[in-house]
């Protein structure tokens, strides 16, 4: 198959073990060029671990990853390029400004010194953030972090997007700007995996969702296949992972 | 500039952002000051060393003579910037690669920029170098333009430094495996302290001199270097040299690439799976034991603290150090020469305890909210009062080092090192006296300039010589009481002087403790915002 017809996420088999705990336990996954997928699980269910292994942070302990087209990790440096990534811990620099911090991204994309700054300072409009100034990213919130690394992942246009929890701590308007941004990329072809804990905006922008639980993919489809009557997002979930098992009843001191 | 030499500048531009970034922002204070002025002082006498060199050199006449000389400075500096990291558990700079690999960067480049910060744990040898280069330069033994030849010594250091590095930081990553690598390295170096103890020194010189003679012959860095570099080339010393070079580059680049490929979190993950398996065991229970003798939140605060220096890599390691390493590196001090015998072996535990203060320090004394981190915010919200949790902090302090000094005495028990049993009280005594003062300096220290630590990285980001150059001028300060009791003993030939004096130094202590921790309090109440903003800020591409 051409690189370029191939789908963006290609997962088989893929598996890792943390001591004597899968934190991801035999992973299949494809994921279409174009599309807005949303990958679902409960706290610890293996998501980041999922992405750190697409990014070719963490190897797997076995399983095959083909992204565009390109084998992980044999080909990292081609896919890396090619991928724009908000991760769920920060690895912004505090002590650089949100506008150093971008340019500094660009270049290490090879975008060249002259145009990493000038994606940079429109980024930096594009997000509000311009007005921070010579703010350090140290003194942002977390919303202002979540938008800054953002923008960062938007400078050398990538094919695809990986990311893990972009709106956490991000207010309604930087949401909705974020959001707006990224379904126009899916709209000029960009291909965006999604990891959220809000429910409701998976359910918005996303074509196909997958839960896993316990690392172990349990739901895969579009919202339209999943769902059954009247049944929302979080009952499908809820669902999937299982209902919660425990209520406040039995500590008295607490009702 | 091609794009790939882009990535390299950004980065370091990025970093040079970062510090001035630092710099513009902080605040020029005492303890700035105090901090700049070690650093010159501690700079100034490795200048001086250099311009030793550079004066001596050109003053030797005979060229074997100058070649066993330089073949001997090589060897000293090339053991400093090797083994000086390892030795003070501070790694100095290197990239922040859980930052970086995200991006496409080559890893050639990586590596690149990883062996050009591996100068910041050989300033000093740089320095030194550079003075010896400039004497064999001016020697009229030299045609002079062969000192060259000691950038590929630099080279050379550069990329083993780079291997060491990243071998030991992965083998210290591990539980049980680090304990293991401390105690070889303890071992490699008591050899030559062993050496240096047990043969008589005329043995010692007859081994000296048939070295030098061998020397020239010998394929050792060094010497190679020393040849070439004082003119004297042979086919042996550079095909010497390029094999050096070439092991160096191939297993600097090599550790580099599987650090790359490490996965630190599976590694974590198993620790604690062992973790959790001790977690009823002895440790468990001691950690739990303040919390049952004193009244909360003290001893809820102090337990916390224990647990958390416990599961700590740096913690562990240091304070496995100082029982170990210590006794290692004053044994030659303490006998002289004569293995078992001597009176100076007296003062031997005494020493022993103090060093491993100064190794627990950092994570003790200096920097005590340096493990909280972005934790530290609790402390402004939760109803506890902050003299409360540095009083906390101060107490784990003292146990721990009262535990460091058992250790040190079971140690040297073990290894039959005979001293007097008065020596015991002895050092339990000095050891809480110096810890009352470093914890003077300590907590204001800790409130003026913290410094996120990361409990799981068992070395320290500064580099070795400016830990030592620090060292050099605040820990005589603080152990000028016990010098001096000591001193009244030797003046007035009685034990009460000593104990006379130490009781006095305990009043000063405890008074500077007690002014100290009010202000400490005071400061931590009144710039809570730029504490919390310091321990949680992380690093630039580089750390």
């Amino acid at each position: 198959m051409a690189p370029d017809s191939c789908p963006a996420i290609e997962i088989r088999g893929l598996r890792k073990v943390y001591g004597e705990k899968a934190a991801v336990d035999g992973l299949t996954l494809t994921v279409e060029r174009g599309c807005f997928f949303g990958f679902l699980g409960p706290n610890g269910a293996g998501k980041t671990t999922t992405i750190r292994m697409l990014m070719g942070l963490a190897p797997p302990t076995a399983g095959e990853i083909r992204i565009l087209g390109r084998k992980m990790p044999e080909d990292a440096l081609e896919v890396k390029a090619r991928i724009g990534l908000v991760p769920d811990e920060s690895l912004l620099f505090d002590h650089l400004t949100g506008a150093e911090y971008v340019e500094f991204v660009g270049r290490m994309y090879r975008l060249g010194r002259e145009l990493a700054r000038k994606r940079a300072a429109e980024l930096m409009e594009l997000f509000e953030l311009d007005t921070a100034g010579r703010k350090l990213i140290a003194e942002y919130s977390k919303g202002m972090r979540k938008r800054v690394a953002m923008a960062a992942a938007l400078i050398h246009r990538p094919e695809l997007f990986l990311l893990d929890e972009p709106f956490e701590g991000v207010d309604a308007v930087g949401a909705r700007l974020m959001k707006d941004i990224l379904l126009e990329q899916v709209r000029q072809g960009a291909t965006i995996f999604l990891t959220s804990h809000v429910l409701e905006v998976v359910e918005r922008l996303c074509d196909r969702v997958a839960i896993i639980h316990e690392g172990r993919l349990v739901v895969e489809g579009s919202l339209e296949q999943l769902r059954s009557g009247e049944e929302t997002l979080e009952d499908l979930f809820v669902r999937a992972v299982g209902g919660p098992a425990r209520t406040t009843e039995a500590l008295d001191w607490l009702r | 500039m091609t794009p790939a030499g882009d990535q390299i500048r950004a980065i370091l531009g990025a970093q040079f952002r970062v510090l001035r970034n630092r710099v513009t922002g902080g605040r020029v204070g005492a303890g700035r000051i105090l901090y700049w002025f070690s650093m010159a002082l501690w700079y100034g006498m490795v200048a001086f060393l250099a311009w030793l060199a550079a004066v001596s050199l050109p003053a030797l006449r005979e060229r074997d003579q100058l070649m066993a000389v330089v073949s001997a400075i090589l060897m000293g500096l090339m053991a400093f910037w090797q083994l000086m990291p390892v030795m003070m558990a501070a790694s100095g700079l290197s990239l922040d690669l859980k930052r970086l690999l995200v991006y496409p960067v080559p890893e050639r480049h990586l590596f690149l920029v990883e062996a050009l910060l591996r100068v910041s744990t050989g300033t000093e040898v740089l320095i030194v170098m550079a003075g010896v280069a400039w004497g064999l330069a001016r020697s009229p033994l030299t045609p002079g333009w062969t000192a060259g030849f000691l950038l590929i010594f630099v080279l050379m250091n550069l990329m083993l430094s780079v291997g060491i590095r990243d071998l030991l930081s992965r083998l210290l990553a591990r539980r049980g495996v680090r304990e293991l690598v401390v105690l070889g390295i303890v071992l490699l170096a008591a050899l030559p302290q062993l050496v240096i103890a047990a043969v008589p020194p005329d043995s010692l010189r007859g081994i000296y001199q048939k070295y030098a003679a061998w020397m020239p012959h010998l394929p050792l860095p060094w010497t190679a270097m020393a040849l070439l570099a004082t003119g004297a080339f042979s086919w042996m010393a550079a095909s010497s040299t390029a094999a050096w070079l070439a092991v160096a580059g191939w297993f600097g680049y090599a550790q580099f690439r599987r650090g790359l490929k490490w996965d630190e979190a599976e590694v974590k993950s198993k620790d604690r799976e062992k973790r959790r398996a001790a977690a009823f065991g002895f440790l468990e229970r001691l950690y739990d034991l303040p919390g049952r003798l004193l009244p909360d939140p003290l001893g809820a605060l102090v337990t916390k603290e224990l647990r958390t220096l416990g599961r700590s890599s740096r913690f562990r390691l240091v304070f496995f150090m100082g029982f170990t390493f210590g006794i290692i590196i004053w044994l030659p001090l303490a006998f002289r020469g004569h293995w078992g015998a001597g009176r100076s072996s007296e003062n031997l535990l005494l020493w022993v305890s103090l060093y491993a203060a100064l190794l627990l320090g950092e994570v003790l004394f200096w920097n005590t909210l340096g493990f909280d981190r972005g934790a530290v915010q609790a402390y402004f919200v939760m109803p506890v009062s902050l003299r409360t949790m540095l009083v906390a902090k101060n107490v784990t302090a003292v146990m721990v080092l009262l535990a460091e000094v058992a250790m040190v005495t079971l140690a040297l028990s073990l290894l039959r090192i005979r001293f007097p049993a008065s020596k015991i009280p002895e050092a339990f005594a000095c050891a809480v006296l110096v810890a009352l003062l470093l914890l003077a300096v300590g907590n204001m220290a800790s409130v003026k300039s913290p410094r996120g630590m990361d409990p799981a990285s068992s070395w320290r980001q500064s580099s070795a010589g400016k830990v030592q150059g620090l060292v050099l001028l605040f820990y005589p300060l603080l152990l000028a009481p016990v010098g001096l009791a000591h001193l009244a003993r030797y003046a007035f030939e009685r034990d009460l002087a000593f104990y006379l004096v130490l009781l006095s130094g305990y009043l000063v202590g405890g008074l500077s403790y007690w002014v100290a921790l009010d202000s400490a309090v005071e400061i931590a109440e009144k710039e809570r915002e730029r504490i919390v903003a310091a321990l949680s800020a992380t690093q630039g591409p580089i750390s």
